[in-house]
């Protein structure tokens, strides 16, 4: 239609016509594109409802889902607050049973720290006194508890700062100390039925939670029966010291006129003795020598049991001083034709011993080797040398010693018995002092001997000191 | 030992003998008088220390355990009195030894340990009395 309007309008003569035709089949043209365009538009509008409807539905799903699953927890939720209603009535039974437990408990307790026969007094954090149990009130004899209640633990005269300090550092403290009510009554402290002085142990302990002090616990035992027991046997064990010194002193001092005027008789300072004379004289003289060796012994051990014995050291040469003591009982090894031999390879070394005390020391074994030895027997004395101490074995083939027997030897006043005894006389303190001697210079001493019959060993050793 | 003749002749040496022991006393007296000493012997502290004052002694011999004044406490009373004085002890005590170096370091001869040996006991007894 288009193609014909415009082949009719080339034959139109009028220009104006002409050119409103070709406007106005501008116009149409255009209308009939903004047609098309339209046309094209309601297409694609048409696809994009399409595609609306599509992703409505697509909704319309998903809301049915969601709903299907609101109903699913709808349903759970309901069994959860049945849950919650059964837990809450186990919770309440549980809660009812709790409260009687901890009632039970709370009165155990109670009546444990009440009724200890251990005086406790409980502080809460800031040492202040909340409570006391009986057997404080009884010790400190308390007349009315809200007396001490609230006292302060730091402001007690017997804490003094060095416990105070151990308390703040968590420590538990634990002392001994005499406790006065005489104090208590002159600073009006508390009421009291107790007067004198009690000897306590205190024990305080800081209680923790969390690493924080909770309180104190301060637990007081009355131990002033012990204290004084102690006390008595330390005055007992003085006076025992003091009666073995003194009587030793007054023991030997008769003895000193009665050897010296005997040795003048023997002298022949009050004229010349007939034999039997000098034989009377002779057996005083031997037996005030025995008392005087007795008191000498007895003294010894006082010393030696109160660590009193003092020793004076010097260097000497050990090997001199053990040939010394052996000549001296030689005679009277010959009397019963006993045999003494003495280990040659000894002349050295000098050490630093108390010279006269490990002659009394040599003295005391080689008698004892001599007295237990019978006749044709023999007594070995050897030196060894080691690095840091030197050895001394007197070995001999004397009547021996039984096992049993062997440990009491080095005590104090034993004696082997019955028949031995009296076969052998002898104080039986001679081992034992020998023994504090030789411990005196840090040495040891032992004995060895395979029994009755066989002989006995006894060795020493002497630390040596540069 | 001291020629007895001699001392005859000279002036007796003279030795005051302090112990409350009466028989010690006596034995010692008699053990020095047979050397030629003459011995004066006296039984009380107290009253050795008045002899003391009024007599001149060449030596002293005291015993340290005494119940009224102590051997030692009287030495040093004599100190006070006559400084030159010689001085012994006659005890039955051990003594130990840091208390021996202070008695000789105090100006005391010899420390004799009772019971003693006769002749020991009169030889040092001579030797203090020759030492000057």
């Amino acid at each position: 239609m288009l193609n014909n309007i415009m082949n009719k309008t080339k034959n139109i003569e009028t220009e104006a016509v002409r050119l409103y035709l070709v406007e106005t089949a501008k116009k149409l043209a255009e209308i009939a594109e903004s047609k098309e365009e339209a046309r094209l538009n309601l297409v694609e509008t048409a696809k994009k409802l399409a595609e609306i409807a599509e992703s409505k539905e697509e909704a319309r799903l998903n809301l049915v889902e969601t709903a299907k699953k609101l109903a699913e927890i709808a349903e759970s939720k309901e069994e959860a607050r049945h849950n919650l209603v059964e837990t809450a009535k186990k919770l309440a039974e549980i809660a009812s049973e709790t409260k009687f437990n901890l009632y039970e408990s709370r009165e155990k307790y109670a009546i444990i720290f009440d009724q200890s026969p251990i005086a406790i007094e409980y502080f809460n954090e800031r040492g202040e006194l909340v409570s006391v149990n009986k057997a404080c009130i009884d010790l400190f004899g308390v007349v009315d508890r809200n007396d001490v209640v609230g006292s302060k633990l730091f402001d007690d005269p017997n804490i003094s700062s060095v416990i105070k300090t151990k308390l703040a550092a968590k420590e538990t403290v634990r002392f001994e100390s005499p406790f006065d009510f005489s104090k208590v009554k002159k600073a009006n402290l508390y009421q009291t039925t107790k007067s004198g002085t009690l000897y306590l142990d205190w024990s305080i302990t800081p209680l923790m939670l969390n690493r924080e002090i909770l309180g104190y616990i301060e637990q007081i035992q009355d131990i002033t029966e012990r204290v004084k027991r102690e006390e008595k046997a330390k005055e007992l064990d003085r006076l025992k010291d003091m009666f073995l010194t003194t009587s030793s002193h007054e023991l030997r001092s008769p003895l000193v006129p009665i050897v010296a005027q005997a040795q003048m008789l023997l002298d022949n300072a009050y004229g010349v003795l007939k034999q039997n004379q000098r034989d009377a004289v002779d057996m005083i003289i031997r037996n005030a020598k025995t008392l005087s060796n007795l008191t000498s012994d007895t003294l010894d051990i006082a010393l030696i049991r109160s660590n009193q014995l003092k020793l004076i050291f010097e260097k000497v040469s050990f090997g001199n001083l053990v040939t010394e003591v052996i000549n001296n009982y030689k005679i009277q090894a010959q009397e019963k034709n006993i045999e003494i031999l003495l280990d040659p390879l000894l002349v050295e070394p000098h050490i630093s011993v108390d010279k006269l005390r490990i002659c009394q020391v040599m003295n005391n074994l080689l008698s004892n080797a001599l007295k237990f030895t019978n006749e044709n027997g023999k007594v070995e004395v050897r030196v060894i040398r080691g690095d840091t101490e030197i050895v001394v074995k007197v070995k001999d083939t004397g009547i021996g010693i039984s096992p049993h027997q062997q440990s009491e030897l080095f005590t104090p006043f034993f004696q082997i018995d019955g028949e031995l005894n009296r076969k052998y006389p002898g104080t039986g303190l001679g081992l034992s002092i020998t023994k504090g001697i030789i411990e005196g210079h840090g040495g040891r001493i032992w004995l060895e001997s395979k029994g009755l019959g066989k002989g006995t060993m006894v060795s020493f050793s002497i630390p040596i000191i540069n | 030992m001291i020629d007895i003749q001699k001392i005859d002749i000279q002036k007796k040496i003279r030795i005051l003998h302090v112990d409350d022991e009466v028989d010690t006393l006596v034995v010692v007296k008699k053990i020095l008088e047979l050397e030629g000493y003459e011995v004066v012997s006296i039984n009380h502290a107290k009253a050795a220390l008045e002899h003391i004052r009024m007599n001149g002694f060449d030596l002293i011999i005291l015993d340290i355990m005494m119940p009224d004044m102590s051997g030692w406490e009287l030495f040093s009373h004599i100190g006070a009195i006559k400084p030159n004085y010689k001085v012994a002890f006659l005890s039955i005590l051990d003594i130990a030894p840091e208390n021996l170096d202070v008695m000789l370091k105090a100006g005391i001869k010899a420390y004799i340990k009772k019971p003693f040996d006769n002749s020991n006991f009169v030889n040092q007894i001579n030797k203090i009395i020759n030492t000057k």
